[in-house]
């Protein structure tokens, strides 16, 4: 194929029409979308003043990826109310210090309770929040709370608060000091909580401790039922409240659909990691709007070796707005059907069933892209993942070689290369099944990178690798 | 220079590059004078409050366009003039664009056509760049199929 430049070269011979005069007496209107542009000077000069604050308060000998964006301390007990509805009394003098990571072992998001000041937590290779040595003092005392960071809660039914520390099992040791974490339910969501204890925490500390984990307990606001805001239709932004659906959301007549789920069905995997997992899907490569949430799924179509689904409980990922189309050929019939014609036409969705018999699907409504109806079409999830590399041999002239091992059950090996001066960054990509679960290891493959431009490559240099995000 | 002659010049010397790939994102004259109208309008409203407008204006115009075509869901054909004897092939490129995805026509036309870096690309669709990448591949590998389809036709 011809370069796209040659192709559109043509273009060249359509005048930009000459708008400058009127551009300057434009009215101008609302951007489609936020922009972020700089502040105001005065606004500005603020905002430094308050990050620079901002910034001696929370000087600390962190490291890590998280954030720590609010803390409280108080001499006298004072109540904490999370973001995620959950609240304790913080005994005198302790704090509360919100965080967010994400590592290689998964991401959290949570706030630590301490009776002094040891930063933001790491995960271990086990998604385990753990304060390193280095910075857990051996009297010191710990409590985290935050959402499951990972897929498994190892087997063990939730608690149901009000907690006991009794309750907390052993879960690992740093330095002089002991974990023990708990799974529990929440009104509409599990946590996990763990607490990290010096071996020269004094009694009363840890009373404090017990006494706050007792005492921990849900707001009314997070307890409430969310309210339905519509009646059942095509999924819109309003569909989810709070992580959850509220509306019954049909494709193609109830081929497809999703129920709002009962208090008590809590999903077993954070919203973390299946936003990670549903939005990196292809199918979201093509959408421009999207909304995701827990509710129960009923998928009538089997296809693919995927199974019906009837009320299973879910987290579901809608897209749509991606269909804009110019019409597939322009010498090509007339379109005699178009999505708008259809009852879902251009929706698409994604969605991690759990429970027994539980999959990954992946829902393409019955659409229109070239003026004739197709599918429903129903197949095993993928998302898109980007696989580690290694150099294999001397860069020569403008290329070089490089080995891979494909992801297991990977398809469409896809390069992706860009120079950054003298280095090309290379990104090697595959299409996963999201339940990659019985395929054997692959052997590795090499492939050639090169590039036609200038400067020759001096270097190569890796682009993100892991699960990527497809969703706008 | 006051801000109103610097985005007059970015004007007269980014413009017609713009322009030209507005034209091969929507396919529309219209969509394509409006977007880039509207850009340098909230350029200029903005003021000194740009530090690379023509960086800004690149990225706006096409949020703009995406925009009005998400708004409308409906195409109209770019009006080019045939040629004589031989139809002009570009009508196939453009309409075989209008195929891909939106993300994936914007990543292509931005950098394959109009030769905007990849962070470009990214903070313009909202992503990062290694979705680009990934827009970028099957943007082009679609596009591909595409016209080698209409060559067989």
């Amino acid at each position: 194929m011809r370069d796209l430049k040659d192709l559109l070269e043509p273009l060249g011979d359509r005048p930009m029409p000459d708008r400058w005069d009127s551009i300057q007496r434009r009215p101008v209107q609302s951007l489609p979308e936020p922009h972020r542009s700089r502040l105001a000077p005065g606004i500005a000069a603020a905002a430094v003043a308050i990050l620079a604050i901002a910034a001696i308060v929370w000087l600390s000998p962190l490291g890590g990826t998280g954030t720590e964006p609010e803390s409280s301390t108080s001499p006298q007990p004072s109540q904490y109310v999370s973001p995620q509805g959950w609240t304790v009394t913080l005994p005198p003098g302790w704090t509360a210090q919100e965080f967010s990571v994400r590592e290689q072992g998964g991401s959290m998001q949570g706030t630590v309770i301490a009776d002094q000041s040891v930063g933001a937590p790491d995960l271990n290779q086990f998604a385990l929040p753990v304060f390193p040595s280095d910075r857990f003092p051996s009297d010191a005392i710990a409590l985290v709370v935050g959402d499951v960071p990972d897929a498994s809660t190892g087997g063990v039914q939730p608690a149901i608060p009000p907690l006991s520390y009794s309750d907390f099992r052993q879960a690992g040791s740093s330095g002089d000091s002991t974990i023990r974490g708990l799974t529990f339910e929440g009104p509409r969501q599990l946590f996990f909580a763990t607490t990290q204890v010096g071996l020269g925490a004094s009694a009363a500390d840890m009373d404090a401790l017990r006494a706050t984990i007792a005492g921990l307990t849900f707001t009314d606001e997070a307890a409430a039922l969310p309210s339905p805001s519509g009646a059942p239709g095509l999924p819109t932004q309003d569909s989810v409240v709070d992580g959850r659906f509220v509306t019954d959301v049909v494709l193609d007549d109830g081929a497809f659909s999703v129920q709002p789920a009962p208090l008590d069905t809590v999903p077993v995997i954070s919203k973390a990691k299946a936003e990670e997992l549903l939005w990196a899907s292809p199918l979201f490569g093509n959408e421009s709007e999207g909304v995701l949430g827990f509710g129960l799924v009923t998928s009538e179509v089997s296809q693919n070796g995927v199974p019906t689904y009837r009320s299973d409980p879910a987290w579901v990922a809608f897209g749509w707005g991606g269909g804009v189309s110019y019409g597939c050929t322009p010498s090509g019939p007339a379109p005699t059907v178009t999505n708008d014609a259809l009852p879902s036409g251009g929706y698409v969705a994604v969605a991690l069933i759990e429970g027994a018999g539980g999959g990954d699907i992946s829902y393409q409504a019955r659409s229109a892209p070239c003026g004739e109806a197709q599918g429903p079409f129903v197949a095993p999830a993928t998302h898109i993942e980007s696989v580690p590399w290694t150099q294999a041999g001397p860069i020569s002239g403008n290329e070089a070689y490089v080995t891979y091992v494909p992801a297991p059950c990977g398809t469409e090996d896809s390069l992706y290369t860009e120079r950054d001066n003298g280095r090309l960054v290379v990104t090697i990509s595959m299409t996963v099944p999201d339940a990659a679960s019985s395929c054997p290891s692959l052997a590795p493959r090499t492939t050639r990178v090169s590039s036609s431009l200038s400067p020759k490559i001096t270097g190569l240099e890796h682009g993100a690798t892991g699960i990527l995000r497809q969703a706008p | 220079m006051s801000e109103e002659t610097r985005l007059a010049s970015v004007y007269r010397q980014d413009g017609p590059a713009i322009w030209r790939a507005l034209l091969a994102f929507t396919g529309d004259p219209a969509v394509a004078e409006d977007a880039m109208s509207e850009a340098f309008a909230q350029a200029l409203a903005r003021g000194d409050d740009l530090r690379e407008p023509a960086r800004w204006v690149w990225r706006v115009a096409f949020r703009v366009a995406a925009g009005e075509l998400k708004r409308r869901r409906t195409f109209s054909p770019l009006d080019v003039e045939p040629a004589y004897e031989h139809p002009d092939p570009i009508d196939h490129v453009i309409a075989a664009l209008g195929q891909l995805s939106p993300n994936q026509r914007l990543a292509v036309v931005l950098h394959d056509y109009a030769d905007r870096p990849v962070a470009e690309v990214a903070a313009t669709i909202g992503a990062s760049r290694a979705t680009v990448h990934v827009h970028l591949s099957k943007g082009r590998r679609r596009l591909r199929e595409l016209l080698e389809e209409d060559d067989d036709a």
